[in-house]
Protein backbone atom coordinates (compact mmCIF):
# COMPACT_ATOMS: atom_id res chain seq x y z
CA UNK A 1 0.00 0.00 0.00
CA UNK A 2 1.36 3.49 -0.96
CA UNK A 3 -1.21 5.40 0.94
CA UNK A 4 -2.77 6.86 -2.20
CA UNK A 5 -6.80 6.65 -1.93
CA UNK A 6 -7.87 4.56 -5.23
CA UNK A 7 -9.92 6.22 -7.75
CA UNK A 8 -13.77 6.54 -7.36
CA UNK A 9 -15.08 4.60 -10.43
CA UNK A 10 -12.60 1.90 -9.71
CA UNK A 11 -13.65 1.74 -5.97
CA UNK A 12 -17.48 1.58 -7.32
CA UNK A 13 -16.10 -1.53 -10.14
CA UNK A 14 -14.63 -3.31 -6.79
CA UNK A 15 -17.64 -3.13 -4.82
CA UNK A 16 -19.55 -4.51 -7.78
CA UNK A 17 -17.40 -6.92 -9.07
CA UNK A 18 -18.08 -8.35 -4.98
CA UNK A 19 -21.52 -8.05 -5.12
CA UNK A 20 -21.81 -10.08 -8.32
CA UNK A 21 -19.54 -13.02 -7.35
CA UNK A 22 -21.25 -13.31 -4.18
CA UNK A 23 -25.05 -13.18 -6.10
CA UNK A 24 -23.37 -15.56 -8.66
CA UNK A 25 -21.86 -18.14 -5.31
CA UNK A 26 -25.83 -17.50 -3.74
CA UNK A 27 -27.16 -18.94 -7.03
CA UNK A 28 -24.88 -21.24 -7.63
CA UNK A 29 -25.73 -22.86 -4.61
CA UNK A 30 -29.63 -22.49 -4.91
CA UNK A 31 -29.52 -24.14 -8.33
CA UNK A 32 -27.34 -27.09 -6.56
CA UNK A 33 -30.18 -27.64 -4.05
CA UNK A 34 -32.94 -27.22 -7.13
CA UNK A 35 -31.68 -30.01 -9.08
CA UNK A 36 -31.06 -32.25 -5.86
CA UNK A 37 -34.29 -31.68 -5.06
CA UNK A 38 -35.83 -32.82 -8.84
CA UNK A 39 -36.44 -36.63 -8.40
CA UNK A 40 -35.50 -38.39 -11.50
CA UNK A 41 -37.66 -40.95 -11.70
CA UNK A 42 -41.62 -40.55 -11.23
CA UNK A 43 -42.69 -43.11 -8.67
CA UNK A 44 -46.26 -44.44 -9.05
CA UNK A 45 -48.61 -43.08 -7.02
CA UNK A 46 -51.92 -44.13 -5.72
CA UNK A 47 -55.16 -42.32 -4.57
CA UNK A 48 -56.85 -42.97 -0.87
CA UNK A 49 -59.19 -41.37 0.90
CA UNK A 50 -59.72 -40.30 4.28
CA UNK A 51 -63.16 -39.92 5.67
CA UNK A 52 -63.00 -37.28 9.07
CA UNK A 53 -65.76 -37.91 11.39
CA UNK A 54 -66.49 -36.08 14.39
CA UNK A 55 -68.78 -37.16 17.65
CA UNK A 56 -69.85 -33.99 19.22
CA UNK A 57 -71.47 -36.20 22.49
CA UNK A 58 -74.83 -35.60 21.77
CA UNK A 59 -74.87 -31.77 21.53
CA UNK A 60 -74.63 -29.65 18.52
CA UNK A 61 -71.80 -29.39 16.87
CA UNK A 62 -71.76 -25.59 15.44
CA UNK A 63 -67.83 -24.99 14.16
CA UNK A 64 -64.52 -27.52 14.35
CA UNK A 65 -60.77 -27.10 13.37
CA UNK A 66 -58.43 -30.19 13.14
CA UNK A 67 -55.22 -30.30 12.04
CA UNK A 68 -54.38 -33.54 9.84
CA UNK A 69 -51.38 -34.70 9.48
CA UNK A 70 -49.12 -37.27 7.73
CA UNK A 71 -46.19 -37.48 10.10
CA UNK A 72 -44.20 -39.84 7.40
CA UNK A 73 -44.96 -37.02 5.16
CA UNK A 74 -45.75 -39.09 1.80
CA UNK A 75 -48.81 -37.79 1.35
CA UNK A 76 -49.78 -35.30 -0.28
CA UNK A 77 -53.61 -33.64 -0.30
CA UNK A 78 -54.81 -33.45 -3.78
CA UNK A 79 -59.03 -32.48 -2.77
CA UNK A 80 -60.91 -31.84 -0.07
CA UNK A 81 -64.78 -32.79 0.05
CA UNK A 82 -67.67 -31.55 2.12
CA UNK A 83 -69.14 -33.21 4.90
CA UNK A 84 -72.15 -35.52 5.00
CA UNK A 85 -74.54 -32.62 7.28
CA UNK A 86 -76.38 -30.15 5.14
CA UNK A 87 -74.80 -27.84 7.66
CA UNK A 88 -70.94 -28.86 6.62
CA UNK A 89 -71.71 -30.10 3.70
CA UNK A 90 -69.43 -26.89 1.71
CA UNK A 91 -65.50 -28.51 1.64
CA UNK A 92 -63.94 -26.81 4.96
CA UNK A 93 -61.47 -23.97 5.20
CA UNK A 94 -57.67 -24.73 4.41
CA UNK A 95 -54.83 -23.85 3.09
CA UNK A 96 -54.05 -23.89 -0.10
CA UNK A 97 -50.45 -23.94 0.61
CA UNK A 98 -51.10 -27.48 2.35
CA UNK A 99 -51.51 -29.09 -1.16
CA UNK A 100 -47.39 -28.73 -1.42
CA UNK A 101 -47.23 -30.53 2.30
CA UNK A 102 -48.53 -33.60 4.33
CA UNK A 103 -50.63 -31.54 6.48
CA UNK A 104 -53.42 -29.17 6.60
CA UNK A 105 -55.67 -27.24 9.16
CA UNK A 106 -59.57 -27.78 8.10
CA UNK A 107 -61.95 -25.57 9.79
CA UNK A 108 -65.85 -24.84 9.36
CA UNK A 109 -69.22 -23.40 10.90
CA UNK A 110 -72.79 -23.14 10.58
CA UNK A 111 -74.83 -20.99 11.74
CA UNK A 112 -77.92 -22.75 10.56
CA UNK A 113 -80.22 -24.31 13.25
CA UNK A 114 -80.31 -27.68 11.91
CA UNK A 115 -76.85 -29.01 13.18
CA UNK A 116 -75.57 -32.21 13.80
CA UNK A 117 -75.51 -33.84 17.02
CA UNK A 118 -74.57 -37.20 16.38
CA UNK A 119 -71.65 -38.67 14.62
CA UNK A 120 -71.09 -37.07 11.36
CA UNK A 121 -68.79 -37.34 8.17
CA UNK A 122 -67.32 -33.26 8.35
CA UNK A 123 -64.92 -33.76 5.65
CA UNK A 124 -63.32 -36.60 3.13
CA UNK A 125 -59.46 -35.72 2.31
CA UNK A 126 -57.92 -37.47 -0.92
CA UNK A 127 -54.56 -38.18 -0.89
CA UNK A 128 -52.11 -38.94 -3.34
CA UNK A 129 -49.35 -41.77 -1.35
CA UNK A 130 -47.03 -43.21 -2.92
CA UNK A 131 -46.55 -46.93 -3.53
CA UNK A 132 -44.86 -49.04 -1.30
CA UNK A 133 -44.37 -45.97 1.12
CA UNK A 134 -47.42 -46.15 3.92
CA UNK A 135 -48.95 -43.12 5.48
CA UNK A 136 -49.06 -42.21 9.29
CA UNK A 137 -51.72 -40.47 9.34
CA UNK A 138 -52.73 -38.11 12.92
CA UNK A 139 -55.68 -35.27 13.76
CA UNK A 140 -55.42 -33.45 16.78
CA UNK A 141 -59.22 -31.50 17.27
CA UNK A 142 -58.16 -28.29 18.17
CA UNK A 143 -62.19 -26.22 18.27
CA UNK A 144 -65.32 -28.02 18.67
CA UNK A 145 -68.09 -25.69 19.63
CA UNK A 146 -71.64 -25.66 20.06
CA UNK A 147 -73.63 -22.57 18.33
CA UNK A 148 -73.12 -21.02 21.59
CA UNK A 149 -69.59 -21.16 21.49
CA UNK A 150 -69.50 -23.28 24.03
CA UNK A 151 -66.12 -25.82 23.94
CA UNK A 152 -67.30 -29.20 22.93
CA UNK A 153 -63.86 -30.76 23.30
CA UNK A 154 -63.82 -32.74 26.30
CA UNK A 155 -67.04 -35.04 25.05
CA UNK A 156 -66.47 -34.50 21.49
CA UNK A 157 -64.63 -37.62 19.60
CA UNK A 158 -62.55 -37.42 16.28
CA UNK A 159 -61.78 -39.87 13.82
CA UNK A 160 -60.92 -41.32 10.54
CA UNK A 161 -61.55 -44.12 8.16
CA UNK A 162 -59.28 -44.80 5.48
CA UNK A 163 -60.35 -46.24 2.01
CA UNK A 164 -58.89 -46.20 -1.57
CA UNK A 165 -60.77 -43.74 -3.89
CA UNK B 1 -64.69 -47.31 -13.22
CA UNK B 2 -62.73 -43.80 -14.24
CA UNK B 3 -65.09 -41.11 -13.01
CA UNK B 4 -64.49 -37.72 -13.48
CA UNK B 5 -61.78 -36.66 -9.86
CA UNK B 6 -63.73 -34.72 -7.57
CA UNK B 7 -64.53 -31.44 -9.03
CA UNK B 8 -62.83 -28.48 -6.79
CA UNK B 9 -62.20 -25.35 -8.87
CA UNK B 10 -60.05 -23.97 -5.93
CA UNK B 11 -57.49 -26.92 -5.91
CA UNK B 12 -56.84 -26.91 -9.96
CA UNK B 13 -56.82 -23.03 -9.61
CA UNK B 14 -53.72 -22.97 -7.04
CA UNK B 15 -52.42 -26.31 -8.48
CA UNK B 16 -52.06 -24.85 -12.17
CA UNK B 17 -50.62 -21.66 -10.74
CA UNK B 18 -47.87 -23.37 -9.18
CA UNK B 19 -47.28 -25.19 -12.07
CA UNK B 20 -46.98 -21.66 -13.95
CA UNK B 21 -44.42 -21.06 -11.58
CA UNK B 22 -42.17 -23.94 -11.77
CA UNK B 23 -43.78 -26.37 -9.62
CA UNK B 24 -43.19 -30.08 -11.34
CA UNK B 25 -44.75 -31.39 -7.62
CA UNK B 26 -48.14 -29.25 -8.72
CA UNK B 27 -48.21 -30.84 -12.30
CA UNK B 28 -47.82 -34.14 -11.32
CA UNK B 29 -50.71 -33.77 -8.44
CA UNK B 30 -52.82 -32.34 -11.74
CA UNK B 31 -51.67 -35.33 -13.93
CA UNK B 32 -52.39 -38.02 -10.93
CA UNK B 33 -56.23 -36.21 -10.75
CA UNK B 34 -57.32 -36.34 -14.08
CA UNK B 35 -54.58 -39.09 -15.36
CA UNK B 36 -57.52 -42.03 -15.35
CA UNK B 37 -60.37 -39.56 -16.39
CA UNK B 38 -58.26 -38.37 -19.33
CA UNK B 39 -57.51 -42.25 -20.49
CA UNK B 40 -60.69 -43.27 -20.07
CA UNK B 41 -62.31 -40.59 -21.97
CA UNK B 42 -59.33 -41.57 -24.80
CA UNK B 43 -60.61 -45.09 -25.13
CA UNK B 44 -64.21 -43.83 -25.52
CA UNK B 45 -63.01 -42.28 -28.80
CA UNK B 46 -60.10 -44.18 -30.10
CA UNK B 47 -61.63 -47.81 -28.66
CA UNK B 48 -57.98 -48.72 -28.99
CA UNK B 49 -55.65 -49.33 -25.91
CA UNK B 50 -52.72 -48.16 -26.97
CA UNK B 51 -53.74 -44.95 -29.20
CA UNK B 52 -55.50 -44.10 -26.28
CA UNK B 53 -52.49 -44.21 -23.97
CA UNK B 54 -51.08 -41.98 -26.57
CA UNK B 55 -54.00 -39.59 -26.45
CA UNK B 56 -52.92 -39.35 -22.78
CA UNK B 57 -49.39 -38.31 -23.27
CA UNK B 58 -49.93 -35.62 -26.04
CA UNK B 59 -52.96 -33.96 -23.75
CA UNK B 60 -50.32 -33.57 -20.67
CA UNK B 61 -47.52 -32.78 -22.83
CA UNK B 62 -49.75 -30.10 -24.60
CA UNK B 63 -51.31 -29.10 -21.25
CA UNK B 64 -47.86 -28.06 -20.57
CA UNK B 65 -47.03 -26.44 -23.46
CA UNK B 66 -49.59 -24.36 -22.64
CA UNK B 67 -49.48 -23.45 -19.30
CA UNK B 68 -47.58 -20.21 -19.55
CA UNK B 69 -50.56 -18.76 -21.21
CA UNK B 70 -53.08 -20.85 -19.18
CA UNK B 71 -55.72 -18.64 -17.11
CA UNK B 72 -58.27 -21.37 -15.56
CA UNK B 73 -62.07 -20.21 -15.96
CA UNK B 74 -63.51 -23.09 -15.24
CA UNK B 75 -63.29 -26.56 -14.48
CA UNK B 76 -59.32 -27.93 -15.60
CA UNK B 77 -62.34 -30.62 -17.07
CA UNK B 78 -63.46 -27.69 -19.87
CA UNK B 79 -60.20 -27.48 -20.69
CA UNK B 80 -59.35 -31.09 -20.78
CA UNK B 81 -62.17 -32.21 -22.77
CA UNK B 82 -61.37 -30.90 -26.17
CA UNK B 83 -57.99 -31.84 -26.11
CA UNK B 84 -58.42 -35.16 -25.66
CA UNK B 85 -61.66 -35.05 -28.13
CA UNK B 86 -59.61 -33.74 -30.69
CA UNK B 87 -56.44 -35.97 -30.24
CA UNK B 88 -58.44 -38.99 -29.92
CA UNK B 89 -60.37 -38.40 -33.58
CA UNK B 90 -57.10 -37.39 -35.39
CA UNK B 91 -55.89 -40.63 -34.09
CA UNK B 92 -58.82 -42.75 -35.32
CA UNK B 93 -59.06 -41.10 -38.33
CA UNK B 94 -55.44 -41.82 -38.95
CA UNK B 95 -56.35 -45.49 -38.49
CA UNK B 96 -59.75 -45.38 -40.42
CA UNK B 97 -58.70 -42.86 -43.10
CA UNK B 98 -62.15 -43.87 -44.69
CA UNK B 99 -64.54 -42.43 -42.25
CA UNK B 100 -65.17 -38.73 -42.80
CA UNK B 101 -65.26 -36.49 -39.91
CA UNK B 102 -68.84 -36.42 -38.87
CA UNK B 103 -68.89 -40.21 -39.38
CA UNK B 104 -66.49 -40.69 -36.68
CA UNK B 105 -68.05 -38.56 -34.42
CA UNK B 106 -71.25 -40.79 -34.35
CA UNK B 107 -69.12 -44.27 -34.63
CA UNK B 108 -66.53 -43.17 -31.66
CA UNK B 109 -68.19 -42.73 -28.35
CA UNK B 110 -70.58 -46.43 -29.15
CA UNK B 111 -70.39 -48.76 -26.07
CA UNK B 112 -68.28 -52.16 -26.85
CA UNK B 113 -70.87 -54.42 -28.50
CA UNK B 114 -71.14 -57.36 -25.92
CA UNK B 115 -72.64 -57.02 -22.59
CA UNK B 116 -74.29 -60.12 -21.09
CA UNK B 117 -76.98 -57.43 -19.73
CA UNK B 118 -80.10 -57.77 -21.77
CA UNK B 119 -80.98 -54.47 -20.94
CA UNK B 120 -77.60 -52.77 -20.98
CA UNK B 121 -77.52 -54.70 -24.58
CA UNK B 122 -80.87 -52.56 -25.71
CA UNK B 123 -79.53 -49.12 -24.13
CA UNK B 124 -76.24 -49.60 -25.88
CA UNK B 125 -78.67 -50.10 -28.83
CA UNK B 126 -80.90 -47.03 -27.99
CA UNK B 127 -78.09 -45.44 -27.93
CA UNK B 128 -76.32 -46.06 -31.10
CA UNK B 129 -79.47 -44.12 -32.43
CA UNK B 130 -78.66 -41.25 -31.17
CA UNK B 131 -77.80 -38.22 -33.06
CA UNK B 132 -73.74 -37.78 -32.07
CA UNK B 133 -74.53 -34.24 -30.48
CA UNK B 134 -77.45 -36.13 -28.04
CA UNK B 135 -74.91 -38.97 -27.62
CA UNK B 136 -71.92 -36.59 -26.40
CA UNK B 137 -74.04 -34.71 -24.13
CA UNK B 138 -75.49 -37.32 -22.36
CA UNK B 139 -72.32 -39.45 -21.61
CA UNK B 140 -70.69 -35.76 -20.45
CA UNK B 141 -73.29 -35.04 -17.91
CA UNK B 142 -74.23 -38.83 -16.74
CA UNK B 143 -70.91 -40.67 -17.25
CA UNK B 144 -68.48 -38.31 -16.71
CA UNK B 145 -70.69 -35.76 -14.41
CA UNK B 146 -69.97 -32.64 -16.13
CA UNK B 147 -72.55 -29.83 -15.11
CA UNK B 148 -74.59 -28.21 -18.12
CA UNK B 149 -72.03 -24.88 -18.15
CA UNK B 150 -69.53 -27.27 -17.87
CA UNK B 151 -70.37 -29.18 -20.66
CA UNK B 152 -71.23 -25.95 -22.87
CA UNK B 153 -67.79 -24.50 -22.42
CA UNK B 154 -66.18 -27.82 -23.42
CA UNK B 155 -68.04 -28.05 -26.22
CA UNK B 156 -68.25 -24.39 -27.01
CA UNK B 157 -71.96 -24.23 -27.98
CA UNK B 158 -74.52 -22.51 -25.97
CA UNK B 159 -75.69 -23.39 -22.34
CA UNK B 160 -79.26 -23.76 -24.14
CA UNK B 161 -78.07 -26.28 -26.67
CA UNK B 162 -76.65 -28.07 -24.28
CA UNK B 163 -80.13 -28.62 -22.51
CA UNK B 164 -81.89 -28.81 -25.67
CA UNK B 165 -79.67 -32.00 -26.84
CA UNK B 166 -80.18 -33.85 -23.02
CA UNK B 167 -83.80 -33.16 -23.27
CA UNK B 168 -84.11 -35.00 -26.47
CA UNK B 169 -82.03 -37.52 -25.89
CA UNK B 170 -83.57 -38.69 -22.52
CA UNK B 171 -86.97 -38.21 -24.62
CA UNK B 172 -85.68 -40.87 -27.13
CA UNK B 173 -84.73 -42.53 -24.19
CA UNK B 174 -87.85 -42.14 -22.02
CA UNK B 175 -90.47 -43.07 -25.43
CA UNK B 176 -88.20 -45.75 -27.29
CA UNK B 177 -89.76 -49.43 -25.47
CA UNK B 178 -86.43 -50.90 -25.63
CA UNK B 179 -85.22 -48.19 -23.00
CA UNK B 180 -88.97 -47.52 -21.03
CA UNK B 181 -88.44 -49.46 -18.21
CA UNK B 182 -85.75 -47.91 -16.63
CA UNK B 183 -88.49 -44.60 -16.29
CA UNK B 184 -91.03 -46.69 -15.26
CA UNK B 185 -89.16 -48.58 -12.55
CA UNK B 186 -87.90 -45.49 -11.36
CA UNK B 187 -88.48 -44.72 -7.51
CA UNK B 188 -86.40 -41.07 -7.32
CA UNK B 189 -84.46 -39.44 -9.76
CA UNK B 190 -80.64 -38.65 -9.43
CA UNK B 191 -78.68 -35.57 -10.58
CA UNK B 192 -75.68 -36.55 -11.78
CA UNK B 193 -73.22 -34.95 -8.95
CA UNK C 1 -89.46 -17.96 -36.51
CA UNK C 2 -87.71 -20.96 -34.91
CA UNK C 3 -87.92 -20.70 -31.34
CA UNK C 4 -84.12 -20.23 -29.50
CA UNK C 5 -83.04 -23.75 -28.25
CA UNK C 6 -82.14 -22.42 -25.21
CA UNK C 7 -85.64 -22.08 -24.09
CA UNK C 8 -87.93 -24.11 -21.75
CA UNK C 9 -85.94 -27.19 -20.32
CA UNK C 10 -86.26 -26.76 -16.66
CA UNK C 11 -83.87 -28.58 -14.63
CA UNK C 12 -85.83 -31.45 -13.46
CA UNK C 13 -86.47 -32.93 -17.32
CA UNK C 14 -82.67 -33.46 -17.76
CA UNK C 15 -81.98 -35.81 -14.91
CA UNK C 16 -81.65 -39.51 -15.37
CA UNK C 17 -82.72 -42.19 -13.50
CA UNK C 18 -80.05 -44.06 -10.95
CA UNK C 19 -79.86 -47.26 -12.97
CA UNK C 20 -79.81 -45.57 -16.58
CA UNK C 21 -77.27 -43.60 -14.81
CA UNK C 22 -75.49 -46.65 -13.63
CA UNK C 23 -75.98 -48.64 -17.04
CA UNK C 24 -74.43 -45.37 -18.97
CA UNK C 25 -71.30 -45.92 -16.68
CA UNK C 26 -71.04 -49.79 -16.60
CA UNK C 27 -71.22 -49.14 -20.85
CA UNK C 28 -69.23 -46.39 -21.43
CA UNK C 29 -66.76 -45.50 -17.99
CA UNK C 30 -63.80 -48.22 -19.25
CA UNK C 31 -60.38 -47.14 -18.20
CA UNK C 32 -57.18 -49.22 -18.80
CA UNK C 33 -53.88 -49.31 -15.98
CA UNK C 34 -51.58 -46.73 -17.14
CA UNK C 35 -48.01 -48.12 -17.62
CA UNK C 36 -45.61 -46.39 -15.33
CA UNK C 37 -43.47 -45.51 -19.00
CA UNK C 38 -46.48 -43.13 -19.63
CA UNK C 39 -46.67 -41.79 -16.62
CA UNK C 40 -42.89 -40.91 -17.41
CA UNK C 41 -43.15 -39.42 -20.50
CA UNK C 42 -45.20 -37.06 -19.35
CA UNK C 43 -43.92 -36.49 -15.91
CA UNK C 44 -40.19 -36.60 -16.88
CA UNK C 45 -40.22 -33.64 -19.86
CA UNK C 46 -42.65 -31.78 -17.13
CA UNK C 47 -40.03 -32.00 -14.48
CA UNK C 48 -37.13 -31.07 -16.77
CA UNK C 49 -39.47 -27.71 -18.57
CA UNK C 50 -40.89 -26.54 -14.94
CA UNK C 51 -37.47 -27.32 -13.26
CA UNK C 52 -36.07 -24.49 -15.94
CA UNK C 53 -39.21 -22.44 -15.78
CA UNK C 54 -38.58 -22.51 -11.91
CA UNK C 55 -35.06 -21.06 -12.01
CA UNK C 56 -36.27 -18.01 -14.02
CA UNK C 57 -39.10 -17.41 -11.57
CA UNK C 58 -36.85 -17.83 -8.91
CA UNK C 59 -34.68 -15.00 -10.43
CA UNK C 60 -37.44 -12.66 -11.02
CA UNK C 61 -38.66 -12.83 -7.01
CA UNK C 62 -35.12 -12.52 -6.34
CA UNK C 63 -35.06 -9.45 -7.96
CA UNK C 64 -38.40 -8.35 -6.87
CA UNK C 65 -37.86 -8.99 -3.45
CA UNK C 66 -34.43 -6.50 -3.62
CA UNK C 67 -36.79 -3.81 -5.32
CA UNK C 68 -39.21 -4.46 -2.44
CA UNK C 69 -36.36 -4.48 0.04
CA UNK C 70 -34.56 -1.29 -1.40
CA UNK C 71 -38.33 0.45 -1.33
CA UNK C 72 -39.04 -0.87 2.21
CA UNK C 73 -35.71 0.86 3.75
CA UNK C 74 -36.45 4.32 2.31
CA UNK C 75 -39.84 4.48 3.22
CA UNK C 76 -39.09 2.95 6.73
CA UNK C 77 -39.05 5.99 9.11
CA UNK C 78 -41.82 7.76 7.33
CA UNK C 79 -44.03 4.36 8.36
CA UNK C 80 -42.60 4.59 11.92
CA UNK C 81 -43.21 7.76 12.33
CA UNK C 82 -46.86 7.20 11.33
CA UNK C 83 -47.32 4.30 13.83
CA UNK C 84 -46.24 6.17 16.84
CA UNK C 85 -48.98 8.41 16.14
CA UNK C 86 -51.65 6.21 16.23
CA UNK C 87 -53.54 4.75 19.60
CA UNK C 88 -52.66 1.03 20.56
CA UNK C 89 -55.99 -1.10 20.38
CA UNK C 90 -57.28 -2.12 24.16
CA UNK C 91 -59.85 -4.67 22.95
CA UNK C 92 -58.19 -7.17 21.05
CA UNK C 93 -54.63 -8.71 21.16
CA UNK C 94 -54.14 -8.12 17.60
CA UNK C 95 -56.45 -8.10 14.46
CA UNK C 96 -59.02 -11.04 13.56
CA UNK C 97 -58.88 -12.26 17.37
CA UNK C 98 -62.08 -10.70 18.10
CA UNK C 99 -62.51 -13.29 21.27
CA UNK C 100 -59.87 -11.81 22.63
CA UNK C 101 -58.35 -15.55 22.97
CA UNK C 102 -54.96 -14.82 22.47
CA UNK C 103 -55.30 -16.76 19.03
CA UNK C 104 -57.37 -16.88 15.66
CA UNK C 105 -59.12 -19.80 15.21
CA UNK C 106 -62.58 -20.58 13.34
CA UNK C 107 -64.52 -19.21 16.57
CA UNK C 108 -63.66 -15.84 15.70
CA UNK C 109 -64.77 -16.22 12.07
CA UNK C 110 -67.74 -17.90 13.65
CA UNK C 111 -68.45 -15.22 16.40
CA UNK C 112 -68.45 -12.70 14.23
CA UNK C 113 -71.03 -14.67 11.55
CA UNK C 114 -72.98 -14.93 14.50
CA UNK C 115 -73.28 -11.05 15.19
CA UNK C 116 -74.45 -10.48 11.26
CA UNK C 117 -76.93 -13.39 11.27
CA UNK C 118 -78.52 -11.36 14.34
CA UNK C 119 -77.63 -8.43 13.10
CA UNK C 120 -75.87 -7.24 15.79
CA UNK C 121 -74.35 -3.55 15.71
CA UNK C 122 -70.76 -3.79 13.81
CA UNK C 123 -68.01 -3.27 16.23
CA UNK C 124 -64.96 -1.22 14.74
CA UNK C 125 -62.59 -4.54 15.22
CA UNK C 126 -64.71 -6.62 13.30
CA UNK C 127 -64.02 -5.05 9.90
CA UNK C 128 -60.51 -6.62 10.14
CA UNK C 129 -60.31 -6.53 6.28
CA UNK C 130 -59.74 -2.83 6.95
CA UNK C 131 -62.24 -1.87 3.88
CA UNK C 132 -64.75 0.28 5.82
CA UNK C 133 -67.74 -2.43 6.05
CA UNK C 134 -68.25 -5.48 8.38
CA UNK C 135 -69.56 -8.28 6.32
CA UNK C 136 -68.87 -11.73 4.89
CA UNK C 137 -65.69 -10.88 3.16
CA UNK C 138 -64.78 -10.04 7.17
CA UNK C 139 -65.84 -13.62 8.19
CA UNK C 140 -63.94 -15.38 5.27
CA UNK C 141 -60.53 -13.59 5.85
CA UNK C 142 -60.72 -14.49 9.32
CA UNK C 143 -61.24 -18.47 8.50
CA UNK C 144 -59.09 -18.24 5.79
CA UNK C 145 -56.68 -17.32 8.36
CA UNK C 146 -57.68 -19.32 11.41
CA UNK C 147 -56.38 -22.37 8.86
CA UNK C 148 -53.09 -21.01 7.75
CA UNK C 149 -49.98 -23.01 8.04
CA UNK C 150 -47.96 -20.40 8.62
CA UNK C 151 -48.81 -19.14 11.62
Amino acid sequence: MNGQRLPLARRHLRLATGFAILLAAALLTWAAGEARAIPQAPTPSLFEAVEIHIDPGGRPLAAFQLEFVDEAGTARIAGIEGGEHPAFARPAYYDPAALARSRVILAAFSTDADLPAGRTRVATLHLITRQGVSPRYRIHLEVAADPEGQDLRPAAVVESIRRKA
Amino acid sequence: MATRPPPDPWLDHRLTAAARGGDAEAFEQLYTRYRDWVVSLALRYTRNRDDALDVLQETFLYFLRKLPEFRPRAELTTFLYPVVRNLALTRRRKRRPELAGEEILIEAPAPEPVDHDHSRRELAAVLRGLAAGQHEVLLLRFVDGLALEEIAAALAIPLGTVKSRLHHALRTLREDARTREYFDRDTGKTRAE
Amino acid sequence: MTRPENEGFPEPELTAPARLVEDLRRLHDRTIPVPAATDAAVLGPARRVLGRRRTVHRVRWVAAAAAAMLLLALSLPAVLRRAERRPAPDRIAFRGDLDASGRIDILDAFVLARGLRAGAAAEEHWDVTGDGRVDAEDVHWIARRAVRLDQ
